[in-house]
């Protein structure tokens, strides 16, 4: 039977859907739907996000990304390109006015943001942004070179790893070759939009599930991606992995509901007035079905990532804690998938970390620290180390401003709280190499972004203790969201490029140092200060590695003391050995504080002027060096 | 030809063109954007979206948003067992993800419970309180993103988990979906458990 349709406005839009207004119905009483003022012109919606791309394009070509100094591009981005964002927030904050019936209008500013941030590198650079993803490249070249994988071979440098955990590297292996690229490295500066882009209906589709108010997904979406400075999003098994976590998650808050299990999360009468009631429950086979679905996505975590199926399997065990997701069975399938993995594909690594666990357990501190060892040093990192205490801070106060001030939305999104927050007491367990840190934020930022912009969006039809009290709560959301979008946007550049010169490195030094390992014969050692410059594990698996400074800065005080001995020292007899030091070593060991002022300059000299060294190739960005071996 | 027979052809279609395109001079873009889209999104589209009366207004962001990590996760499993076997090639990475897009594009689409009509596993499965939970919820209108819609054919597909599934589920209200991607809606719920608590829910909003 045909019913009459009779659309209800968005909850907290303040405007009609199209149908109704299409049809002339007026929108029921009561439904916080009191047009005040009329939204913009829908005619309009499209210049600022013209004007803000057509800036962007105009800055793009003058960013001096080739003469980066101590700030890294933030003094390289002309004024134009500020001006971009600027026009880009403004039009989003526009869009959102009428995001209830026109959602696709702050999606295109969500989008053009993406592309507005983190495609600069892609168009402008003509090498590999972040060194350490030229690893990458690496493994996935020696996949194709060798045609198979042997997860259980050894491999210097834990690069084992990579074929213990092969799923992302065979997907791009398989790409490289059907592309007909020579390799990832066509298209790897790209990750990060691409991954943005994969991202953005995923987190819609969570946000959904928890609010119906448009204005608040997008809000979310938006500081999301703001926020997400954090540099995992390159061509890299994590930032891959990220995205079929999040998936899993939609598609369990979605339709993983228990029946008997809503309460009185469905009625509108107690629930926020942007919350979306609890999704409809789902029967036994229902929910077997989408274990199924699920499955190639738990396969694929596992296939691709070591720390993605951890995170995942807290996530969902900590959904147990409410009563709404207790699915013991899909806990059950995910733990049991990882614990094959481990004790199968990745059973070296797997029993390795599990041996060292003993120490880290419980080091809080330790485990939470960023980096390797060094203090942030130079004034475009520490800008940098600065920007991201304040960006965290950003996000995490107006989240927890919401959860203490929205408690029927965090009612009703608990779940979405519970599973942010469940990866924190990871930090108690290993510090991932240092990344730990990173990583946690990572996982806790969709719920974070969500309750951050519930705390800038207020609900439209929310109830206040008098008109007075509605009419300040209006004004002071009016200033403070353009006013935090602002500030997110003006953050999010010295985190993510504010460190550049460390990532950015010239096509001569990659050059050079492919030239110089091309040259080096199998089994040979090859040195340098850090593994942080472009191709450092090119032929990672004919060569060993050893890169002398990433320890303690103490330890390599000491080293400096004498390098030549130090290094000769730790050079097994009878092996050949290769000093590389680039300019990008230069640049990391100083900015993340792993060597002294002034300490690699000091390094590549000595090097060069002791007798146990020879230098096979000396330019103003690199110098490389042969170890003299007496028992060669 | 009908819109969804036109939609599993191109699907299906899709991984036997990207195929064809690797024949063509490498880096060329027409040999990768018709590989990239197919490998990112071809199964993915291929398992959710073939529903015989069309996806509901919401399940569509939901099959947009999971085509791509359900068809990057195939890819991942393919490439890897080919690599695992030392059998890797394009052709024998892109011709089962084609087969397998062709083979189930032709099938009804993977019943997500947001794809169906319904959502409850049926009326057996759940609970008196839980219906109670349902009547109550008249009043907001179904779960954002549980956009109703296709019509009174909608729970004549089949597949496990819808049928009788239909029925219980969210669509126990007659408001139209809250969020503005629900315009389709028809509200075609006519099922039992429309009692009492509908009409009193409805005039609630």
């Amino acid at each position: 039977m045909q019913q009459q349709r009779v659309p209800t406005p968005v909850t907290g839009s303040g405007v009609l859907p199209a149908v109704a207004r299409a049809e002339g119905h007026r929108p029921p009483a009561g439904a916080g739907a009191r047009p005040r003022r009329r939204p913009p012109l829908p005619g309009l919606a499209w210049l600022p996000l013209l004007l803000g791309l057509a800036l962007w394009g105009y800055a793009l070509p003058r960013i001096g990304f080739r003469t980066m100094g101590e700030y890294g591009l933030l003094d390289r981005l002309p004024a134009a390109f500020f001006a971009a964002l600027l026009v880009l927030t403004c039009g989003f904050l526009l869009a959102l006015r009428r995001a209830g019936t026109a959602p696709w209008w702050p999606a295109a500013y969500c989008v053009g943001m993406l592309f507005a941030l983190k495609a600069p590198p892609a168009l402008l650079y003509d090498s590999v942004r972040y060194p350490w993803a030229s690893k990458h490249d690496a493994v996935v070249d020696t996949l194709l070179a060798g045609g198979e994988l042997r997860p259980h071979a050894p491999l210097s440098g834990n690069m084992a790893a990579y074929e213990q955990w092969p799923g992302f590297f065979g997907l791009n292996a398989a790409l490289v070759r059907s592309f007909g690229v020579e390799s990832a490295a066509a298209y790897l500066n790209w990750a990060p939009v691409v991954l943005g882009l994969l991202l953005m209906p995923v987190l819609v589709l969570l946000y959904r599930t928890f609010t119906e108010d448009w204005r608040l997904v997008w809000t979310g979406v938006w500081i999301y991606q703001l926020a997400n400075w954090v540099g995992q999003d390159y061509l890299a098994p994590q930032g891959f992995a990220y995205l079929l976590h999040l998936t899993v998650l939609a598609v369990v808050l979605r339709h993983f509901v228990l029946p008997g299990s809503a309460g009185r999360l469905r009625d509108r009468t107690f629930l926020d007035p942007a919350a979306a009631a609890v999704p409809p429950p789902t029967g036994r086979r229902q929910r077997a079905v989408c274990v199924l679905v699920l499955l190639p996505l738990l396969l694929a975590v596992n296939a691709s990532h070591q720390l993605t199926p951890v995170m995942l399997c807290v996530s969902l065990a900590a959904l147990l804690l409410t009563r709404r997701y207790r699915n013991y069975g899909l806990l059950a399938v995910a733990c049991a998938v990882m614990l094959v993995w481990d004790l199968t594909m990745g059973r070296p690594l797997f029993l390795e970390t599990l041996g060292t666990l003993r120490e880290s357990l419980g080091e809080l501190t330790r485990n939470s620290r960023p980096g390797y060892a060094g203090r942030l040093t130079g004034p475009g990192p520490e800008l940098a180390g600065l920007a991201n205490v304040l960006m965290v801070f950003a996000v995490a106060v107006p989240a927890a401003a919401a959860v203490l001030t929205r408690r029927r939305l965090v009612r009703s999104a608990l779940p979405l709280l519970v599973v942010s927050a469940a990866p924190l007491p990871l930090f108690t367990v290993n510090d991932y190499g240092g990344e730990m840190l990173f990583r946690v934020y990572l996982f806790g930022l969709p719920g974070a972004a969500f309750f951050a912009a519930a705390a800038l969006v207020p609900a439209a039809g929310a109830r206040a203790a008098s008109p007075r009290a509605r009419t300040v709560r209006r004004r002071i959301a009016a200033v403070a969201l353009p006013v935090w979008l602002v500030a997110l946007a003006a953050g999010f550049l010295p985190s993510y490029y504010g460190k550049e010169r460390m990532h950015y490195t010239p096509p001569a030094e990659t050059a050079l140092v492919t030239r110089s390992i091309d040259r080096a014969p199998e089994g040979s050692l090859v040195l340098a200060a850090t593994g942080s410059f472009p191709r450092a594990l090119h032929r990672y698996d004919r060569l060993e590695h050893w890169f002398f400074a990433e320890q303690e800065l103490p330890e390599n005080e000491r080293m400096l003391a004498d390098p030549a001995r130090y290094l000769d020292d730790g050079i097994p007899p009878g092996t050949r050995a290769y000093v590389i030091l680039t300019r990008t070593q230069d640049v990391y060991t100083a900015g993340e504080g792993l060597l002294p002022p002034g300490g690699f300059a000091r390094l590549r000299d000595t090097l060069a002027a002791s007798p146990l060294f020879t230098v096979v190739e000396e330019h103003p960005y690199g110098v490389v060096l042969e170890h003299r071996s007496p028992a060669r | 030809m009908p819109k969804e027979t036109q939609l599993r052809a191109a699907v299906a279609l899709s991984g036997w063109v990207a195929l064809a395109a690797t024949l063509l001079p490498g880096g060329s873009p027409l040999r990768w954007v018709p590989v990239l889209l197919f490998v990112g999104f071809g199964p993915g589209l291929a398992l959710l979206h073939p529903q015989p009366a069309g996806l509901r207004p919401a399940a569509r962001l939901e099959a947009f948003a999971l085509a791509a990590p359900i068809s990057l996760s195939v890819a991942v499993l393919i490439a890897t067992s080919l690599f695992l076997v030392g059998g890797f090639t394009v052709t024998a990475f892109l011709l089962p993800l084609a087969a397998f897009a062709t083979v189930v594009a032709a099938l009804p689409g993977l019943p997500l419970p947001a794809a169906t009509r319904g959502a409850a596993g049926g009326a057996r499965g759940v609970d008196p309180g839980e219906a109670a939970g349902r009547e109550g919820a008249l009043s907001s209108g179904p779960a954002a993103g549980y956009g109703r819609g296709g019509g009174p054919s909608a729970d004549t597909r089949p597949g496990p988990g819808s049928g009788g599934a239909a029925g219980a589920g969210a669509d126990t209200d007659t408001d139209a979906d809250t969020d503005s991607d629900s315009d389709t809606d028809t509200g075609a719920d006519t099922g039992a458990e429309a009692g009492p608590g509908r009409a009193a829910g409805s005039g609630g909003r």
